[in-house]
């Protein structure tokens, strides 16, 4: 592989409708964890209502585009207040771990066969976007910048996914720098302290939850109408992580660390993808099996280094945590 | 209209922890416009109590209003809401927030502070700059305003003390709860700190403060409220309750009319040139950044001697320990064991060089048995458990029927038998005691002094902080009274013993001058070389710094 094919991989990656998703759903974590000190594991669940919020009000109520995305808005408020109501005033361990356990009890009552005729169990749901292509403005043909390249759909997905990161992150930084934000980010440093003060901390934690909680579904809509395809397998932890992965490589409770974060993060998949799939076709031992695996052994490494020398992101400051 | 001439008044407040009794407060009463002080001995429920009062921990029972409105099943935010604002002893400031937002967060419902009016930014712009230039302006009188667009987390102990008061002015409460607010302060910001509560109060806020130093209370207070075990046991002037018998003894521990202490048997003299068994010299140690908690502090010990470690809260006597056993980071200054230098070594190499230590707190491991306990005290040499398992059942009788009890399930005077005996399983030569008499009934204080007392028979060197300062003095060789971080006494445990100036380092009042019969002429110094002058009588002297 030469570097030329390897940069243009990269590149495709950082700007694919999949590294918006993560981005997006990494924008509503940062307000979570960057901005609340909510350890939120379940930002995948979110997601998960976003999709099938869409898919469900399309293809079971007939709802249309507008119809369903607000369904998809409203099952991620329905999530979030589940997850909060019990545990928001409680340690923050607990909200973490109840986050997580909430997240994968729903994906595998979505998955059931009790619940097959509205979420399509293990075959998940599909034929939904129609309508949201409908709205494409776009005149078909295909559409080139340098090594990118689209069809008409693909083009207005990816404009419609990183319109709404860009709409959403400036919407976030308005907000935290707003009173509000202020209150919500005294929670995340001592939460005593704006107590003491007179703050309703737990209204303001819940807020700050069905927030992200709703920027998440927005990524999980977006998910669904790239993949064209809503799958419960889609939504595994792991797809949390990821996005916590972006977020803290962007650097937490900064307003485009996440997709500064996630832009990396999707890149260096892309590359040491590309890169091990090269040395697998010159090593023996090493097959396109180990490849995949490898990549996230190489990625866990890095990240690790990461958080060790630089916990505020790749362009934090590195002694801003040491002290105290 | 008229107001209440009472601003909080409370009945009958219970706080149980488990079987203990942290808060059992009958009566409560704090008046309008005036600036009240809750002192009392480290563990005496003050910080509990006002816990309890602010909303931040539920009560087993009790009722108690604010301003004539019931207020006892609020949550902390809506007994904030109402102007019962409170301080926190270890500071609750915003760390990454700026020192300017610390103190604009304390505003009550500025303009864009809820969720559907922040979404309209030129909604809030206006009054969001009017607020910051008052914020502004309440940063300037604290001295903090060149520090305002800082973060929180780069201001010292006392600056962020500063910061969580003025940012508590900013909810201009009615009433103003303050926990320790010169604890950790240097003294050059105690005076501006006192300044700016005393200007409070004079503007009409009331004020309940807890506070150690006693000097202070005694210049603010309009009112001292002393508690000791959970209980209020005086209240009035500042003069009265420290004069208070009950008071005295609450700081000091009782003392034993006609009883005549059981002196320890006077050591033979050190061999010349023997070196000590622990040097502190000059030690300097803190936590917080830039605020010293010990000040260039400095003692001797000697083969098996029981010395004891007294002052006020936040002298640093627990600190001195700590710094010893390596848990405290040193900043300046030497420590040497048997002259060798072990200046921040860590807890396990002194054990292995024969130092125990048994903490204050949760010094016994809960889910274990007695047994697996005394076990653990010796993980780093399980071939010598029988010889100190002989060894601590001769030295501690009721171990035997304890054995098998799980230790969470103990007294907590059985805690402390179990907590010394696993210190002393390696037979160490030096044992740290970190207050082992607090928050135990007077019986099993009487035990374990008896039990330490012991200790010392077997000739181990024991380094003991204590709160109990008269109980601890009868079985002392000698004492040292630290006072702000730095050396202040030091004699024989007789001669601290009958020190007015020990009580009144407790309580506040200024030592009277040294006269012409206790002039420092008419004394030699209390003991220089330590052993030679133990016979001496006079009263203990200060420390040259």
């Amino acid at each position: 592989m030469d570097f030329l094919e390897l940069l243009s991989l990269t590149a495709r990656a950082a700007v694919s409708p999949e590294a918006a998703v993560l981005a997006l759903a990494a924008v509503g974590l940062n307000l979570h964890y960057g901005y609340t000190g909510l350890l939120n594991f379940g930002q995948a669940g979110f997601m998960m209502m976003g999709a099938y919020g869409l898919a469900i009000g399309v293809l079971s109520f007939d709802l249309g585009f507008a119809g369903a995305l607000a369904m998809a808005l409203a099952f991620a408020a329905v999530l979030a207040l589940l997850m909060g109501l019990p545990t928001l005033r409680l340690r923050a361990d607990y909200f973490a771990i109840v986050s997580l356990a909430v997240t994968e009890s729903l994906r595998l009552l979505f998955r059931s066969s009790w619940m097959e005729p509205v979420t399509g169990g293990v075959q998940g749901l599909q034929r939904f976007g129609d309508d949201f292509f409908a709205l494409n403005p776009i005149p078909p043909g295909d559409y080139a910048l340098g090594p990118l390249h689209w069809n008409e759909a693909q083009l207005f997905l990816c404009a419609v996914a990183w319109a709404t990161v860009v709409a959403t992150i400036l919407f976030v930084r308005m907000l935290v720098a707003s009173p509000w934000g202020r209150v919500i980010r005294a929670i995340r440093d001592n939460e005593p302290g704006p107590t003491s003060l007179g703050k309703p901390v737990f209204r303001y934690k819940m807020q700050s939850l069905v927030l992200g909680g709703l920027i998440g579904a927005l990524a999980g809509v977006l998910l669904a109408l790239s993949h064209q395809d809503v799958n419960p397998e889609t939504y595994l932890p792991t797809l949390t992580f990821f996005a916590y992965t972006g977020l803290v490589l962007g650097g937490m409770g900064k307003a485009w660390g996440p997709v500064i974060g996630v832009a990396i993060f999707w890149m260096i998949v892309a590359a040491t993808d590309g890169l091990l799939a090269s040395a697998s076709d010159t090593l023996s031992w090493l097959g396109p099996q180990q490849v995949s695996a490898a990549r996230f052994v190489l990625l866990g490494a890095g990240l690790m280094l990461l958080v060790m020398y630089r916990p505020d992101g790749l362009f934090g400051k590195r002694e801003q945590r040491r002290a105290a | 209209m008229p107001h209440d001439p009472v601003i909080l008044k409370a009945q009958g407040v219970v706080r149980r922890f488990g079987a203990f009794t942290a808060v059992d407060v009958e009566r409560f009463a704090i008046a309008r416009g005036a600036i009240t002080s809750l002192i009392g001995p480290n563990g005496a429920g003050k910080s509990t109590f006002f816990n309890v009062l602010s909303g931040f921990m539920r009560p087993s029972a009790g009722s108690w209003s604010f301003d004539s409105t019931e207020i006892s099943q609020l949550g902390p935010h809506r007994v904030a809401r109402l102007g019962l604002v409170r301080t926190f002893q270890h500071t609750a400031v915003a760390a990454r927030l700026t020192v300017l937002e610390n103190v604009m967060l304390g505003a009550q419902d500025p303009a864009g502070e809820t969720l559907l009016s922040a979404l309209w930014p030129a909604r809030w712009r206006p009054a969001e700059r009017r607020l910051a230039e008052r914020a502004c302006e309440v940063l300037e009188r604290f001295r903090l305003a060149h520090l305002r667009d800082e973060p929180a987390s780069v201001l010292s102990g006392g600056q962020r003390k500063l910061l969580e008061m003025a940012r508590a002015l900013m909810a201009e409460p009615k009433l103003l709860l303050l926990d320790e607010p010169m604890a950790g302060v240097n003294p050059a910001l105690r005076d501006s700190l006192l300044e700016h509560i005393v200007e409070l109060n004079r503007q009409g806020t009331s004020v309940l403060i807890i506070e150690h130093d006693m000097e202070l209370v005694r210049r603010i207070s309009d009112q001292v409220v002393c508690m000791a075990e959970g209980r209020i046991i005086a209240e009035g002037q500042a003069a009265e309750v420290a004069a208070d018998p009950a008071v005295i003894e609450a700081y000091l521990g009782a003392r034993r009319a006609g009883v005549a202490p059981a002196r320890p048997a006077p050591l033979p003299p050190p061999a010349e040139g023997q070196a000590p068994i622990l040097a502190v010299q000059d030690l300097v140690a803190g936590y917080l950044p830039g605020v010293d908690v010990l000040r260039g502090c400095s003692l001797e010990l000697h083969a098996g001697e029981i010395v004891g470690i007294f002052g006020p809260n936040g002298a640093g006597k627990s600190t001195l320990l700590k710094s010893v056993f390596g848990i405290a980071r040193t900043r300046a200054g030497t420590i040497r064991h048997e002259s060798q230098d072990i200046t921040g070594s860590p807890g396990h190499r002194l054990v292995a060089r024969g130092i125990g230590y048994v903490p204050q707190l949760e010094n016994v491991f809960a889910q274990l048995t007695v047994l697996e306990n005394l076990q653990t005290g010796v993980f780093i040499a399980p071939d010598r458990w029988s010889d100190g398992f002989d060894y601590v059942r001769g030295l501690f009788p009721p171990l035997q029927r304890l054995l098998h009890k799980r230790a969470g399930d103990l007294s907590g005077g059985e805690r402390q038998i179990v907590a010394l005996a696993r210190a002393l399983m390696l037979r160490p030569a030096l044992l740290l005691l970190d207050e082992p008499s607090a928050g135990l009934s007077p019986i099993m204080q009487e035990q374990v002094f008896e039990f330490i007392a012991a200790i010392r028979s077997q000739g181990v060197a024991v380094l003991i902080v204590e709160q109990n300062a008269r109980r601890c003095l009868e079985i002392c060789d000698r004492g040292y009274v630290l006072d702000q971080g730095r050396n202040a006494y030091t004699g024989t445990g007789a001669q601290l013993l009958n020190d007015e100036r020990v009580e009144h380092l407790y309580l506040g009042a200024r030592p009277a001058q040294d006269d012409g019969e206790s002039a420092a002429g008419a004394h030699p110094p209390v003991f220089s070389p330590i052993h030679g002058a133990m016979n001496v009588t006079a009263t203990a002297r200060p420390l040259p710094h």
